[in-house]
């Protein structure tokens, strides 16, 4: 028995430390149930046969796999399902009730064509005579007849109750021969009946691009692997091709894997995206209102999914916009991304952005919407996949967002599998050892024979439960859904109309799934409301359609779309959960007309039908929020862009180091009553002084700081005593300085008192620095300094050197920092403050930065005593960038608000499984190298791809000689302990920007805050109380845009407000609302009265006026 | 009847010439198989073989003492051969090299270990083998010194390259767009050269990069998109490929093309007539020896070149100036274009080999048989070096002025080494 409980214990433990859920989690029930297929009598599977002239090579879309429809094609008010089979007969199952289904596609007439390739399929009423036509893709690398799409018009029941269908795709006109994936619906002018988007995909592999052969093959028209767009003319006639027409481009450069419609700007006129396969960026085409459309993917998406396959537009946040989702590639667990991880190469990359293809890496993307620019229909996102905890799904096809436990939150399901995981990179390279070279062509056959041994990548599907405010739950186990599979379209719908969502999934080589959905067993508590929409005319499924629930403390969005994940259709049957709350304030329900009705159901749990014709108004959209930052007149200064890439430098370097600029500081230099900005300059730009003229107007000046220097911080204050600022400025710069480069020097300059500065004398204060701090070491009220050390350019993470300068008071500094070793030495500074955190009435020197713990020191007779035990258990190490200390609630106590990396990375930490840093010269050759480790499922591993280690030490090379080892190996398999020895190490256990407050045993303790804060690196933190409710509120700005590609551009953040409650309570100001949309590294703030000033990055100041 | 063969000791057989070869070719396999670049692979060559005949020259005075004029060369001890075999013990010493330094040294131990057991098959005394051994195990950690010290490892330190944005500079090439191969070879320490002698094996700068019509550059440029269109120069390209790494993009399908490196093809061809001419173990030793040091400091001064004037390879140019769908015959690789590497090497190699083996040598050159590549034959050491440059040509990988300087170097290094080793 004693031997039990410590089992238990054991099992507690292990649960808890793991965010992810393991079975061992009973918080979940299973929500899912594999249904037999001798039951349900669905025994369709997509049976792909390789051979000579049927392989990868011929067609390299061969394991794409095929598709699911799900809708009530007789009428009964059962869904029905439609399987495609890529090689073989498509069945069509008629729902009998009870999950039992039968099969009669031959009789019905909607097998397609035998033989290859067919593709995705879509239901749809195109007539507007309430029965559902379904529409069939075919592909392939075939003649165009072989290649015709079909399109099954449903002709009614016959005698025995079954329907019959009549391909009539060519009276249609939409027997297109293109390689299509798929075609989906809706009525992008209003006009009530249904217009068509078929996406096509070239079937040969990219050619050779760069800036010429791009422009050269956009310019050409393909229709056969770029879109097309169909109109419906309307009254039964032939749909005419509008592509171009409508300022939709279709080239040769098309590989499209899904199209997702939504009203993404909330306009009224329905938008689509287009995901795009390999470099060919994805794109977001903004309808103008009904004449057109409009591509905004580079001004809407800083980065998007590189392979983008399926995708899923829906409020996944249920702040009533929709949020849109894209699949891609990269795996969950490290043994799969060690071997698929292709090393960073940054000429590649560059080369595609030049190109004009965007930024691109290989994850899922959650890309928010922020809402639109004032004043446009343009609409921008903010990429939070990571954060969200849904961005590593392995090869996946479609998504699909529905709410799956009825909890009012809409979960995700993913699909994923490669039946042939040649991505592998020892496949690339060792592989290939034997393939036999003909005058340059490789023989096929011993590539097919290659490819024909590689395994299935067979990982499971993955679902994820919605959580409000924190990230997604991975839940794909408890809920009864990780069996293996090579998994590819799906659809989601109530089946046995128990009020739940089954799934249902087309499987290569696999039977297809049906899980049955058991949650009004086991999810009994929560409710749900069923719509089925009427619409007028000829968009009879009233596609389109914006719905929202209303129940107290809580609204949902939905759009009626059928056409989502991948190659499939869902349910026509709209279906919401509800939670807990059985009570429904109103639905509104806003037809894609503009038709608006407002309903007050008194039931729930049960189906409703909602008429367009009984629709009484009219919805008026309008985007006229007000908004607090309005962009203003400003200072003008430019900035030579930067190529450096520090990464070149050191490539185990974690965070960029060159790109701190541009610093900002201000004073009334000229004594003129106005406030004078000093800009610091970077490589290759000079730093200037803007001086503030009583119109508001800047004149600027070259400041005389030597060219080259690069400004890691400045300040004003009066270091003489004249009564008049001064100006000390410390150097930064890693990518291009030596260690001991004279350019890393700090500059002293003193004002006449009439704004003209001259260079004062300075000891020799040498390094790459962060941050200054006015300090007073003996009480004698004149300004000391501490200038906080960032890094050693070329040796980081090695410890650089901070300083502790004393003013004499006449304007002299004497380097007094050998006094104060341990401050010296205290890290990879970032920014300081001084203030008296326990009230002593002498103030503490306060240290944050990279890889450290919140240090505070005690200055006490030119000794310095680290305190931060008293205030910190264990100081929280983080990627620290900016501190503040202020007391954000009034109580007399400071908080301290430092900005961190966030949570939206790749990398995690937390006190169990911290981010770790090794710094030693390992190899003995002169160099350190770092080595970043960190947790994946619970094992220590390198972060570092084997590419990137035989680059950075080549003894590694005879260790691992191939991908596979190295996948294999955890971080004590990696190295010996005694190259381990005496390495120093750095951790970091906490990446989330913090908010600290003193409790009443005087120690700090972490407030919570919004999840939105996490979503980017924070590097500015200012004070401000924008609604004038005397509560101070916070403005947070930041990015990384040079980060790794491995971990890719941060940039989700584009200024966020967050409005306090005075009780260290606060929320995130919607972005459309705060009127900030800043696109860069954000480096600096300033305030001058209703003026703000923000430096971003190699790019500018820019300013705006707060309300 | 074991026993009897076992008792009577016969002789045990000579170690041939050829076993070299049998060495060498298993450490081509382990090349191919780590994909080592071509610089890489020649370093490896060349510390086998030195090691090698350092171990055998101390036994045969007759052979030229070549090492002790490399640069930094330590001094040896003195070593006792009684019992041994000093063929056998010069072997052991190339693949203990060989396991040391190879990624893939692991497979090099195996293949001993089957190398021996195939001896004591063919009647070697164990006695013989292990003596042979210890003799190896005196010299090898000597050799792996020296090239320990040469600087390889300490690439690491420098800044990863950066192509120049300047126009008619060198960027990767599709479809990989491949990071430069060894942009700091020239760091490491060559055998012979010294910066002293350097201006006397400068070549002339390229011509340089123009984007005018009638200019010496877009001439050029048309040049090699005109050529490479015959079915007997595409030929030639093609038997002259040597790019370890091609990359065959087939959407998500990628597949790594190898082959040997145009070091490898210039060991192949020495021991093909070595082989021809029954050079017996010494002098034909001397002959891989003389040839891989002189073919790394081939790659040094060229690689030297390469990072120096980084010129744009006819890929981008001709995309960029005539035709942006033009795709060169053979796959470019992934560093600077001039000189062209395969023409000063395969021209220091003709050089070497002329002398040693001896001018107007007909071989018919089997070596990437194997690889598919039928075989071809040759009139001279000279008349395959010709076709080898000429090859990168046609193959649209290289100027013409990338080849002619690049043969210009290669002969005048060869003139030196031969000098040097006074040979």
């Amino acid at each position: 028995m004693r031997y039990f409980i410590l089992f238990s214990f054991s099992f507690l433990f292990f649960a808890c430390k793991n965010e992810e859920v393991s079975d061992l989690d009973t918080s979940e029930v299973k929500v899912f149930e594999l249904t037999d297929s001798s039951k349900t009598q669905v025994l369709f599977r997509n049976n792909i046969n390789e051979g000579l002239n049927t392989n990868v090579l011929m067609y390299e879309y061969f394991y794409n796999g095929g598709g699911v429809a799900a809708g009530d094609v007789n009428g009964d008010g059962k869904i029905d399902l439609y399987f495609t089979s890529n090689m073989e007969n498509n069945h069509l199952y008629l729902n009998q009730g009870g999950l039992v289904f039968k099969e009669i596609a031959e009789r019905a007439g909607v097998t397609g064509r035998p033989g290859p390739w067919k593709t995705g399929v879509s239901m749809v009423d195109i007539n507007g005579d309430q029965k559902l036509d379904i529409y069939l893709c075919y592909s392939g690398n075939l003649p165009p007849e072989k290649k015709r799409n079909q399109f099954f018009i449903n002709q009614g029941n016959d005698a025995a109750g079954n329907p019959t269908f009549i391909d009539q795709a060519a009276a249609y006109g939409l027997d297109s021969p293109a390689n299509s994936t798929q075609a989906v619906f809706f009525d992008y002018d209003r006009d009530q009946d249904l217009d068509m988007i078929l996406v096509n995909h070239n079937p040969k592999s990219l050619p050779v691009l760069d800036e010429a052969s791009t422009a050269d093959l956009l310019g050409k028209e393909d229709q056969n692997s770029g879109l097309q767009f169909f109109e419906n003319p309307g009254k039964g006639g032939k749909f005419i091709l509008k592509t171009k027409a409508l300022g939709i481009q279709s080239s040769a450069l098309s590989y499209g894997l899904a199209v997702g419609i939504s009203d993404i700007n909330q306009d009224g006129w329905p938008d689509f995206y287009v995901s795009n396969d390999y470099t060919i960026p994805d794109f977001l085409y903004i309808n103008q209102a009904g004449k057109g459309f409009k591509n905004t993917m580079n001004q809407s998406m800083g980065h998007f999914s590189h392979f983008s396959m399926g995708n899923d537009i829906a409020d996944v946040n249920n702040d009533l916009s929709p949020d849109i989702f894209t699949l891609d590639m990269l795996p969950e667990d490290n043994l799969r991304q060690k071997l698929l991880m292709a090393p960073d190469n940054y000429e590649k990359f560059n080369f595609n952005v030049n190109v004009g293809f965007g930024h691109q890496y290989m994850r899922n993307m959650l890309q928010l919407n922020q809402g639109p620019e004032r004043g446009s229909n343009k609409v921008n996102f903010s990429e939070v996949g990571q954060s969200a905890g849904v961005s590593n799904t392995d090869w996946s096809w479609s998504a699909l967002f529905a709410d799956y436990d009825n909890d009012g939150w809409k979960d995700l399901y993913i699909t994923n599998g490669y039946l042939r995981d040649y991505t592998n990179l020892d496949f690339l390279k060792y592989m290939g050892d034997y393939v036999q070279n003909n005058q340059s062509s490789i023989q096929r056959e011993n590539v097919l024979e290659l490819v024909q041994k590689m395994p299935a990548s067979n990982v499971h599907n993955y679902m994820f439960k919605n959580r409000p405010n924190e990230a997604f739950k991975q839940v794909s186990k408890p809920w009864g859904l990780d069996r293996a599979s090579n998994s590819n379209g799906a659809a989601y719908a109530d089946l046995d109309q128990d009020g739940d969502l089954e799934l249902i999934v087309n499987n290569i080589n696999q039977a297809a799934f049906i899980y049955e959905n058991k949650s009004n067993l086991v999810k009994k508590e929560n409710h749900f409301l069923d719509l089925n929409l009427h619409g007028l005319g000829e968009n009879s499924l009233g596609l389109g359609a914006k719905i929202w629930v209303f129940q107290k403390g809580q609204t949902q969005f939905f759009e009626q779309n059928l056409y989502r994940g991948f190659q499939s259709n869902v349910s026509p049957i709209l279906h919401i959960g509800l939670g807990q709350n059985s009570k429904l304030d109103s639905i509104r329900i806003v037809w894609n007309s503009a038709k608006m009705q407002v309903l007050k159901p008194q039931k729930v749990d049960t189906q409703i039908s909602i008429f367009e014709r009984d629709a009484q108004t009219s919805w008026t959209y309008s985007s006229t929020l007000e908004n607090f930052f309005r962009p203003s007149k400003g200072l003008d200064a430019s900035f030579v862009l930067s190529d450096v890439n520090d990464f070149k430098r050191q490539t185990q370097l974690v965070m960029p180091m060159s790109f701190s600029g541009p610093i900002l500081a201000s004073a009334d230099v000229d004594k003129n009553g106005l406030l004078d900005v000093f800009v610091g300059g970077s490589s290759g730009t000079n730093s200037s002084l803007f001086l503030q003229k009583s119109n508001g107007n800047y004149q600027k000046k070259r400041f005389p700081l030597p060219e080259g220097v690069e400004v890691g911080d400045a300040i004003f204050l009066d270091v003489d005593g004249d009564q008049d600022q001064d100006l000390y400025i410390a150097a930064g710069g890693y990518a291009n300085l030596d260690e001991d480069d004279p350019l890393l020097m700090d500059h002293m300059y003193l004002n006449d008192g009439h704004g003209t500065f001259r260079e004062g004398a300075l000891p020799q204060i040498l390094g790459s620095k962060s941050c200054i701090e006015k300090i007073d070491l003996n009480g004698d009220q004149l300004p000391d300094l501490f200038v906080g050390a960032r890094v050693i350019p070329g040796k980081y993470p090695s410890t650089p050197t901070s300083f502790i300068l004393q003013n004499d008071g006449k304007g002299k500094f004497t380097d007094v920092s050998q006094k104060f070793p341990a401050i010296q030495q205290a890290g990879m500074v970032s920014d300081a403050a001084f203030a008296d955190l326990n009230r002593d009435g002498k103030s503490e020197l306060i240290l944050v930065g990279e890889f450290m713990p919140v240090r505070i020191f005690s200055l006490q007779g030119f000794k310095a005593n680290e305190i931060t035990r008293d205030f910190f258990e264990n100081s929280p190490k983080g990627f620290w960038n900016k501190l503040l200390v202020e007391d954000l609630n009034g109580d007399g106590k400071p908080e301290l608000f430092i900005g961190n990396l966030g949570l939206n990375s790749q990398l995690k930490a937390s006190e169990k499984e911290p981010l770790e840093l090794y710094g030693k010269d390992i190899d003995g050759n002169g160099s350190i190298d770092p080595i970043l480790t960190y947790y994946v499922k619970g094992k220590k591993v390198p972060f570092m791809t084997r590419d990137e280690l035989l680059d950075q030490m080549s003894i590694m090379r005879t260790r691992f000689t191939d991908y596979q080892s190295f996948a294999e190996a955890e971080f004590k398999d990696v190295f010996t302990e005694d190259e381990l020895k005496d390495a120093p190490i750095w951790v970091a256990n906490n990446l989330k920007t913090s908010l600290f407050s003193l409790s009443k045993s005087g120690k700090f303790e972490a407030i919570p805050l919004p999840q939105e804060i996490q979503y980017a690196p924070i590097f500015t933190i200012n004070v401000l109380d924008f609604n004038q409710d005397g509560k101070k509120d916070l403005l947070l700005c930041g990015n990384i845009f040079q980060a790794k590609l491995r971990l890719g551009k941060m940039d989700a953040n584009y200024g966020l407000l967050v409005q306090g409650d005075g009780r260290l309570g606060f929320k995130s100001i919607p972005q459309k609302q705060n009127g900030l949309w800043l696109k860069g590294d954000v480096r600096s703030v300033l305030q001058d009265g209703k003026r703000w000033m923000f430096g971003l990055n190699q790019q500018g100041i820019q300013s705006f006026q707060i309300k | 009847m074991c026993c009897l063969l076992a008792c009577s000791k016969p002789k045990p057989a000579e170690i041939s010439g050829t076993e070299v070869d049998k060495v060498l070719g298993e450490m081509t396999e382990l090349m191919i198989h780590d994909v080592s670049n071509p610089p890489l692979a020649m370093r490896f060559y060349s510390y086998a073989c030195l090691g090698a005949y350092a171990t055998y020259v101390a036994q045969d005075p007759k052979l030229p003492a070549i090492h002790q004029q490399l640069n930094d060369f330590p001094s040896l001890p003195s070593l006792d051969f009684t019992g041994a075999d000093p063929a056998l013990a010069s072997l052991f010493t190339m693949m203990d090299i060989s396991s040391r330094m190879q990624p893939s040294g692991g497979m090099m131990k195996a293949w001993k270990q089957k190398y021996v057991d195939s001896l004591r098959n063919q009647g070697f005394d164990s006695e013989v083998i292990e003596k042979s051994q210890v003799i190896a195990s005196q010299i090898s950690p000597i050799i792996l010194g020296y090239a320990k010290a040469d600087r390889y490892n300490k690439i690491s330190n420098f800044p990863r390259y950066t192509p120049s944005k300047v126009e008619g500079k060198w960027y990767p090439t599709p479809p990989g767009y491949f990071a430069a191969v060894e942009p700091y070879f020239s760091s490491i320490r060559p055998y012979t050269l010294q910066d002293s002698l350097l201006t006397s094996l400068q070549i002339q700068a390229p011509i340089p990069f123009s984007k005018t019509k009638n200019s010496t550059f877009y001439q050029a440029s048309d040049e090699v998109y005109q050529a490479g269109k015959k079915e007997d120069e595409r030929k030639i390209a093609a038997f002259w490929d040597c790019n370890p790494f091609a990359l065959s993009d087939n959407g998500h399908l990628l597949i790594g093309v190898k082959k040997i490196s145009p070091g490898a093809h210039w060991m192949g061809i020495s021991g093909i007539v070595c082989a021809q001419k029954k050079l017996s173990f010494g002098p034909s030793l001397l002959v891989r020896t003389v040839l891989s040091i002189g073919l790394l400091d081939a790659f040094w001064i060229c690689w030297r070149e390469k990072y120096h004037s980084n010129r744009i390879r006819p890929e981008t140019a001709i995309r960029k100036l005539i035709d942006p769908t033009w795709k060169p015959f053979l796959q470019t690789p992934p560093f600077p274009e001039y000189p062209s590497g395969h023409s000063t090497v395969s021209s220091t190699a003709a050089t070497l080999l002329t002398k040693l083996l001896g001018d107007n040598i007909a071989y018919t050159d089997t070596v990437e048989m194997r690889y598919g590549i039928p075989s071809r034959s040759f009139s001279s050491f000279h008349h395959a070096a010709e076709e080898a440059s000429i090859s990168r040509f046609y193959g649209g990988i290289h100027f013409k002025d990338g080849i002619t300087s690049g043969q210009e170097q290669g002969k005048k290094l060869g003139k030196y080494l031969l000098n040097k080793f006074n040979l």
